[in-house]
């Protein structure tokens, strides 16, 4: 089996397991865990966020959460402010945390490394102070909360069904990691991949650095906006708090968890820290010590993440099965 | 007869230190023309100025009718002015296939996020005939990472190939090569010429002089003389930058 053939199957059996979950955990009276499983899926795309700059264009944001906050809050106010229907007010999330990639990207990009970090962090801080004072609008520290309104009325179909509202952000999710695989493998995706692997000769073959660079801020920006407008939803509350840097800085501790530049990297990454926390939280107030040891060693021993991690465990077993046998006759031919 | 390249005025200073001294030179189309200079004398400073990666202090650079000066790399190539790099480097995270699709979807000016970059047919086809052209097919599914110092400097020709370019500047493309390797890309060299300008920068002295049209030799950031290979061999200036003047014997 090929390596791709063997991440390809993996990849489907994880999505076939998680659109179980909702009939598999009842039957153990685990209902608790479908909302914590649905809570990774949309945190898993905020780190996909991450993934896309830092995993296939090289760029480390530190802000991400800020757009995560404009979906939550476009999507909350769209409710609240505005009336709208769930999917108005998704769109409206969406529209407005991408929008704001769009204008914080024109800047961002402009730098790199260090530079870029601090300056998406520096936005989010402006935009989270902005928002925590703006009270009249976003509630402050005490957010926004909501009904959520039907996902499509005439079929009966509400979040306050768990069941249903699993599968509601199931089937998002599910697009959102199917539309990543494409755009990885597309055209756009290896002008990423050249841009973050040897920028200077990315733009000797013709490419535009800073344009692709900010087109990759503007789909991160976007994939956070589905994140923050699916978490205001599932919780029916929005807050200044989510847009800090410090849930900036859990998204990219998940995303290197898990394997930066890798297509499940962001939702294993996720998910093992997510149920680490819930296992442990309960048991000892400090477990956040053992997260930090825990990622230390990722960092030091297996730098490419878990995914990363097992799927070159795949190159190197399929190399050593594939490895052709080279007679000395044909070495001597090729010298 | 008509230039390729021609260069007027162009001057590059660091602070204090010029590295290119004014130089005004024509490169005749038709030819392949080779720049030498001992180190320090301002070559690669004068391929950076030409392809945008640096801005010149002064001067213009014209190709085709219009001058490169203030445009970014990425107009530059966009023109038909395709470089490879003295010190090399391709995408190492890619295979050599990837690498040079990634060439030819960049200069096909495909960007689109909704289908696999392998679906294009027609970028398929023309990777292949560049990886048969530089004689890379062998090597088509290995990683760039990991390849010999001299295939490396054959797939930065085959990047810079995948852009269809009008001008091709090589600079120093057999450094680190074989003998066996430098035989063959040579060979390669002087059959691109026929179909493509090329100025090429070499080192190896018994490789410009075999297979270079005219030679342009430059000295400390300024332009020494512009003459064909016996020419230049037999020009004591040149023999002076390179041998140092001789002394006075008492």
């Amino acid at each position: 089996m090929t390596s791709i053939r063997i991440r390809t199957v993996s990849a489907i059996a994880i999505a076939a397991l998680l659109a179980l979950t909702p009939l598999a955990l009842p039957m153990f009276g685990a209902t608790f865990w479908i909302n914590v499983i649905a809570e990774i899926l949309i945190w898993s795309l905020l780190a996909m966020s991450v993934n896309l700059l830092f995993g296939y264009v090289g760029l480390l944001s530190f802000g991400q959460a800020l757009y995560f906050g404009f979906g939550m809050y476009g999507a909350a106010i769209g409710i609240t402010q505005f009336g709208l229907g769930l999917w108005g007010a998704m769109l409206l999330g969406v529209t407005a945390a991408t929008a704001m990639a769009a204008v914080a990207g024109a800047f961002a990009v402009r730098l790199t490394w260090h530079y870029f970090a601090i300056i998406t962090v520096v936005f989010s801080l402006i935009f989270y102070f902005t928002a925590m004072s703006a009270k009249s609008l976003t509630g402050g520290d005490d957010g926004l909360s909501f009904t959520a309104p039907p996902i499509l009325a005439a079929a009966g179909l509400t979040l306050t069904d768990k069941t249903t509202q699993f599968y509601f952000i199931f089937l998002i999710c599910l697009a959102c990691y199917l539309g990543m695989a494409l755009l990885v493998s597309s055209p756009l995706g290896m002008r990423f991949a050249a841009v973050r692997d040897n920028e200077n000769r990315a733009s000797l073959i013709g490419i535009n650095v800073y344009l692709t660079r900010w087109l990759a801020f503007v789909i991160a920006g976007f994939i956070a906006g589905i994140a923050g407008a699916l978490f205001a939803l599932f919780g029916r509350y929005a807050s200044a708090s989510y847009m800090f840097y410090h849930v900036s800085g859990e998204a990219v501790v998940w995303t290197i968890v898990g394997g930066a530049g890798t297509l499940m990297g962001p939702l294993v990454g996720t998910a093992l820290l997510i149920l680490f926390r819930e296992v442990m939280s309960g048991l000892w107030e400090n477990y956040l010590i053992a997260v930090g040891a825990g990622v230390i060693l990722v960092v030091m021993f297996a730098p490419r993440g878990v995914v990363g991690s097992l799927n070159s465990l795949t190159l190197r077993r399929k190399a050593s099965e594939e490895a052709p046998v080279v007679s000395p006759a044909e070495l001597a031919k090729v010298e | 007869m008509d230039s390729a390249l021609s260069i007027r005025g162009l001057t590059k200073r660091f602070g204090g230190l010029i590295a290119v001294d004014d130089i005004s030179v024509e490169f005749p189309k038709g030819l392949l023309n080779a720049v030498i200079g001992p180190n320090g004398a301002g070559k690669t400073t004068l391929f950076n100025l030409v392809t945008g990666m640096l801005p010149a202090t002064s001067g213009s650079v014209i190709f085709e009718g219009a001058d490169l000066i203030g445009a970014r790399p990425h107009q530059i190539v966009a023109r038909g002015l395709s470089r490879t790099l003295q010190i090399k480097s391709v995408f190492g995270g890619m295979t050599v296939a990837d690498n040079i699709r990634i060439a030819v979807l960049a200069h096909e000016k495909i960007s689109s996020p909704f289908r696999t970059a392998a679906s294009y047919g027609a970028v398929t086809a023309r990777v292949d005939d560049l990886l048969v052209q530089t004689g890379l097919d062998r090597l088509a599914t290995t990683d760039a990472g990991i390849l010999s110092y001299g295939d490396v400097a054959l797939l930065e020709i085959a990047l810079a190939l995948a852009n269809r370019p009008r001008l091709l500047l090589l600079d120093e493309p057999i450094c680190g090569m074989s003998p066996s390797e430098t035989e063959r890309t040579v060979a390669r060299i002087s059959e691109l010429a026929r179909t493509t300008d090329v100025i090429l920068i070499e080192h190896d002295m018994e490789v410009v002089f075999a297979i270079a049209d005219l030679i342009t030799v430059m000295a400390q950031g300024r332009l020494l003389v512009q003459d064909k290979p016996k020419a230049v061999a037999a020009d004591a200036r040149v023999q002076e930058v390179y041998l140092g003047a001789p002394e006075e014997v008492e």
